[in-house]
């Protein structure tokens, strides 16, 4: 019975996770991921990479009797302000990701480090130097809002001026993970933190968000996923698929279910 | 310093060859607590122990041999300095501190607190994990954990035996605060009673030790461990043949966990070869570069970085309370941790009062576990008081709220747990339980005191469904 | 009269979108609900059906060519002044005379801080030249220390504008706008939104001074536009003669005459008919009360 229920993920109206139309045309997408502290997005991301490396999210789509859909062939960064290279390496080694599909830029190890006493716009730009300029690429963005805590004077327009709309214009796709935060803030700090979160709606084309139960903690159920259409025009022949998911994620295995 | 000496001292005064009744893991079969149990007052019956072992065995075994396990083995064992990365860096296998966590066989080292151990579900915190423990209120529970935390890793750094190598672990304060080491508490030793036939069985072994200089070392060992163990009943595995492996294996854990005496001093105090300070009253590259010295300098030992009372205003400057002053800090800490994810683990605690839930909620997410004190207010505890008139030791002190859990929240599970757990703090233990308003205590309470007439029953109830309420908000109300 | 004002809705919005009368601004605002791309896109389609249109547009949220042939320029590699010369490189000198309209788009003008916003606009804006700007109303926006009497921005671009369109979605009856603004302060996006029907406001200012506005619901998909009215629900509790026609042979309708006299009178129990001044029961279910609600003779009180 559990069977039937279960869904696949499915973001765009060709059901797939990451549609092959976003790599059609010349243009540049953002998709944002926005989740609660408590639900970490860290199994969305691998689906994704799932989904682009291996044609497939092993980890929960079941129906894997259509052969898998063209596989995204481009270079893959995943750009980390939480997780280290390690990190990532044992989590996708797992779920048998080819270490040499993606790469990876720590900007979490000896960050703080190697960055003090730096104006903000100088490591601003030596993180963008980091990051390969590739075209038809995905890049991958990890809370980049961590930036506006460590760079002292660092506004919201600034970050997403200099970092996220340059990191945009060197990829095809660009997905960034934010934290799920109210737009209602008090304090300076917050506001410019949740103008962040709301800057990089506008601009995204998919709002993919991570939030648990309203009701309270349910022993199978993790929380509820929501796929949303984004502020930005959508040029491409692909639509969002908007859905509500309830998923459940133990043990390493995620499972969906529509709401 | 000469472990001899101290070994002298522990021998002579602080070993209990027993586990304590009633601090039982959880996981362990019902019987197996009678045998703890029986074994405990009755110093012979080493065949009920021996027995359990046995069937506990083999699951220990499958535990060890997790290809994870054998890896790092593989890496590391004999020769620590390996030339290669700071990263391949491991602890010693037979670290006494360290265990697989039962989830994720994850190289785990305990917290000092059995309870919280269990509770963070890995039976300690993984290591390469960091957790914080937030606290409302002007108590000082959290200081409690802190402590118990930092003891933990003296017991292990000054365990003795054949496997493993003592001087194994080293601990890093972050506070300006250097009397932290005197204010360690002891390890339990028992009850008054227990302490009294701990040394009788001392003399004993000691006879045991000067006729079987082969049984010396085990018989020892076996005294220094004092509390709770792992699989009940090993306390009896100096009993066992030596040649049998799986008495090896048992005694793997046998240090892992300690029970302490918060109103007993730790003796002697850490040393400065056991603990390091670094000041918070510094900028923060100094900090995290000072941090990393240390943990270079003792490589191949556990570092357990702790923080007690984060963003204290009489040891922060307000500065620190900026986001660009206190989350740096943090970041680089947490760079530190995962760097060194194989031998570190960091402990902070802070008043949850003092800072806005902006601030709050960005400090959180530096860390991989999240745990929240709620201390019950007068009016609650008055309440509980009263409700457990008969088992007074059943009052809890507050709720544990669980927000993150270490690597099962990272990936993407969800444990946030609210006043799911109670905590209380005991003498000898700090115990975390599920969390339950009293129900039958009242009513009995109230129909031996007063014939419970209706009307006062309908009183009680009224007060549970206030508790009730109380329970689902994240505060007690005042007015309660 | 009320034909009167819905034809001139859709009349005075069609001259709007297709820039007929010379507006030096017109004002957007929009949200995450319903983002103005669908109302940007539908601007230039009537306009470039009605007249021959140059349009710049200055991005500084895509980096995407938009559906419509301009000149595109991504407002971030640029500083301000940079910015407002190279805009102007597109743009005739006031001195030349052109007879083709020239329409500056600019995405989201949140970007350009408040202080600098008039400037900004003074040195675009010519005869030639409409500027057409998006303001996103849901974004949170710090104050200024410095400039703490100078208006917010979007007062600012209110007082200038000639034209406000505000964008809103068109919400279903499952959802009411409470809900909708709930969920976005928790900036949750609930679906469904983002479509190409939508509603606007338009608020015209006329050269008499008089300031006109209007509701109306825009079919990006089909070019259609429908006044909403936002009166609905009054008329209906109210009993006209009309209702009580046809129903009977009786004559139920009074004329306006009778109607008067009616309520001219005052009912003699008038101080009673307050229930406030005590004297009503007052009824509270209890457990042991057996009420069965399927009885019509079962009475509470």
């Amino acid at each position: 019975m559990t069977n039937v229920q279960r869904q696949d993920l499915v973001v765009f109206d060709d059901n797939s996770v990451i549609s092959s139309a976003l790599f059609s045309k010349e243009t540049h997408s953002l998709i944002s991921i926005a989740s609660a502290p408590v639900t970490s997005p860290f199994w969305l991301i691998s689906a994704i990479m799932e989904d682009l490396t291996l044609g497939v999210s092993n980890s929960f789509n079941e129906t894997t009797e259509s052969p898998p859909a063209k596989k995204y062939l481009g270079p893959i960064t995943l750009v980390s302000f939480i997780h280290n290279a390690k990190y990532f390496a044992n989590a996708f080694s797992k779920i048998k990701i080819p270490p040499s599909s993606y790469k990876v830029v720590d900007l979490l190890t000896d960050f703080v480090l190697k960055n003090s006493g730096m104006p903000n716009h100088k490591v601003l730009s030596n993180i963008l130097k980091s990051i390969p300029d590739n075209q038809s690429s995905v890049i991958i963005l990890e809370q980049p809002e961590i930036l506006l805590s460590l760079l002292d004077g660092l506004t919201s327009d600034d970050l997403h001026r200099k970092l996220i709309n340059p990191v945009m214009r060197r990829c095809k796709l660009l997905v960034v993970t934010t934290k799920l935060r109210s737009l209602i803030q008090e304090t300076k700090d917050g506001i410019e933190a949740s103008r962040f979160t709301a800057c990089t709606y506008y601009k995204s084309m998919a709002i993919l968000s991570l939030r648990p139960l309203e009701t309270g903690r349910a022993k199978d159920v993790t929380g509820c996923l929501r796929i949303t259409r984004g502020g930005s025009a959508n040029t491409l022949d692909c639509q969002v698929q908007e859905n509500e998911y309830l998923y459940f994620n133990q043990k390493e295995n995620t499972r969906l279910f529509y709401r | 310093m000469s472990f001899r000496r101290r070994g002298e001292v522990l021998n002579g005064r602080e070993g209990s060859p027993r586990t304590i009744p009633g601090r039982v893991p959880t996981g362990a079969p019902r019987n197996a607590r009678n045998g703890s149990l029986q074994s405990s007052k009755n110093e012979i019956t080493h065949d009920v122990g021996h027995s359990q072992e046995n069937r506990v065995n083999p699951m220990r075994r499958g535990l060890l041999s997790s290809p994870i396990n054998s890896m790092a083995a593989l890496n590391i064992g004999n020769n620590p300095r390996t030339p290669n990365i700071r990263n391949i860096e491991t602890l010693d296998m037979n670290h006494p501190g360290i265990r697989p966590s039962p989830a994720s066989s994850q190289q785990t080292t305990s917290t000092g607190s059995f309870d919280l151990d269990r509770v963070l579900g890995h039976m300690g915190l993984p290591l390469g994990n960091s957790m914080i423990i937030k606290e409302q209120g002007t108590t000082e529970f959290s200081a409690v954990l802190c402590k118990l935390f930092a003891a933990q890793g003296i017991m292990h750094t000054r365990v003795e035996n054949l496997s493993s190598r003592s001087d194994n672990t080293h601990l890093c304060v972050i506070s300006a605060n250097q009397g932290f080491s005197k204010e360690l508490p002891g390890v339990y030793k028992g009850s008054s009673k227990d302490i009294k036939k701990t040394r009788i069985a001392e003399e004993q072994s000691k006879v045991t030790v000067q006729n079987l200089s082969e049984q010396a070392a085990p018989t020892r060992y076996n005294d220094l461990k004092i509390a709770w163990r792992y699989k009940l009943g090993d306390e009896n595995s100096s009993q066992q043949p030596k040649d049998n492996e799986s008495s090896m294996m048992e005694t793997e854990y046998k240090d892992y966990n300690h029970q302490f005496n918060i109103t007993s001093r730790m003796v002697p105090a850490p040393t400065p070869s056991e603990i390091s300070y670094v000041t918070p009253h510094q900028p923060t590259q100094g900090i995290l570069s000072q941090l990393e010295q240390i943990i270079k300098k003792h490589d191949n030992k556990l570092i357990r970085l702790i923080i007690p009372s984060l963003l204290h205003p009489a040891t922060y400057p307000p500065t620190s309370f900026r986001l660009s002053g206190i989350i740096p800090l943090l970041h680089g800490i947490r760079s530190l941790v995962k760097k060194y994810e194989n031998r570190c683990v960091l402990l902070a605690t802070m008043s949850s009062d003092l800072v806005d839930d902006f601030l709050l909620c960005e400090v959180e997410s530096m860390f991989d576990a999240v745990i929240d004190l709620e201390p019950f207010s007068q009016e609650m505890l008055q309440f509980l008081e009263k409700a457990y008139k008969s088992q007074p030791n059943k009052v809890q002190h507050g709720l544990l709220h669980i927000s993150k859990l270490p690597i099962f929240s990272e990936r993407g599970e969800m444990h946030e747990m609210r006043s799911h757990y109670a905590f209380k703090n005991g003498r000898k233990k700090f115990a975390i339980e599920e969390w339950d308003i009293p129900v039958a205590d009242v009513d009995d309470s109230d129909k031996e005191n007063s014939s419970a007439l209706p009307h006062g029953h309908e009183h009680a109830n009224k007060g549970m469904c206030e508790s009730t309420e109380s329970r689902s908000s994240t505060n007690i109300s005042i007015d309660f | 009269m009320m034909l009167n004002t819905t034809q001139n809705a859709t009349v005075l919005l069609k001259r709007v979108l297709s820039l007929s009368d010379f507006s030096p601004l017109i004002l957007c605002i929009d949200g995450i609900a319903q983002m103005a791309n669908k109302l940007i896109d539908e601007l230039v389609f009537t306009a470039q059906n009605a007249s021959d249109v140059r349009i710049v547009y200055v991005s500084f949220e895509t980096l995407n060519y938009p559906n419509f042939e301009c000149d595109f320029i991504i407002a971030d590699s640029f500083e301000l002044e940079k910015l407002i010369e190279q805009i102007k490189s597109f743009l005739p000198t006031p001195q030349e005379s052109i007879t083709s309209k020239h329409l500056v788009i600019l995405d989201a003008i949140n970007s350009i801080p408040t202080t600098m916003i008039s400037h900004f606009i003074a040195s675009i804006a010519s005869r030639h030249t409409s500027l057409l700007a998006v303001f996103h109303s849901d974004l949170p926006e710090l104050p200024s220390p410095h400039t703490e009497h100078y208006p917010s921005s979007q007062e600012l671009l209110s007082f200038m504008a000639t034209s406000i369109i505000e964008v809103h979605p068109k919400i279903s009856h499952t959802s009411t706008n409470d809900q909708l603004k709930e969920q976005i302060s928790k900036s949750l996006i609930p679906r469904g939104l983002n479509n190409d029907i939508f509603e606007i406001t338009l608020t015209n200012r006329r050269k008499s001074g008089r300031s006109l506005v209007y509701s109306l619901e825009i079919d990006a998909k089909k070019h259609v536009y429908e006044p909403v009215s936002r009166n609905d629900g009054d008329n209906e509790t109210g009993e006209t003669p009309e209702m009580l026609q046809d129903l009977t042979t009786f004559n139920l309708s009074t004329s306006a005459k009778q109607k008067l006299a009616k309520e001219q009178v005052d009912l003699p129990f008038l101080e009673a008919q307050s229930f406030n001044t005590g004297g009503a029961i007052v009824y509270q279910f209890e457990k042991d009360d057996d009420y069965d609600e399927e009885d019509p003779f079962e009475d509470p009180f």
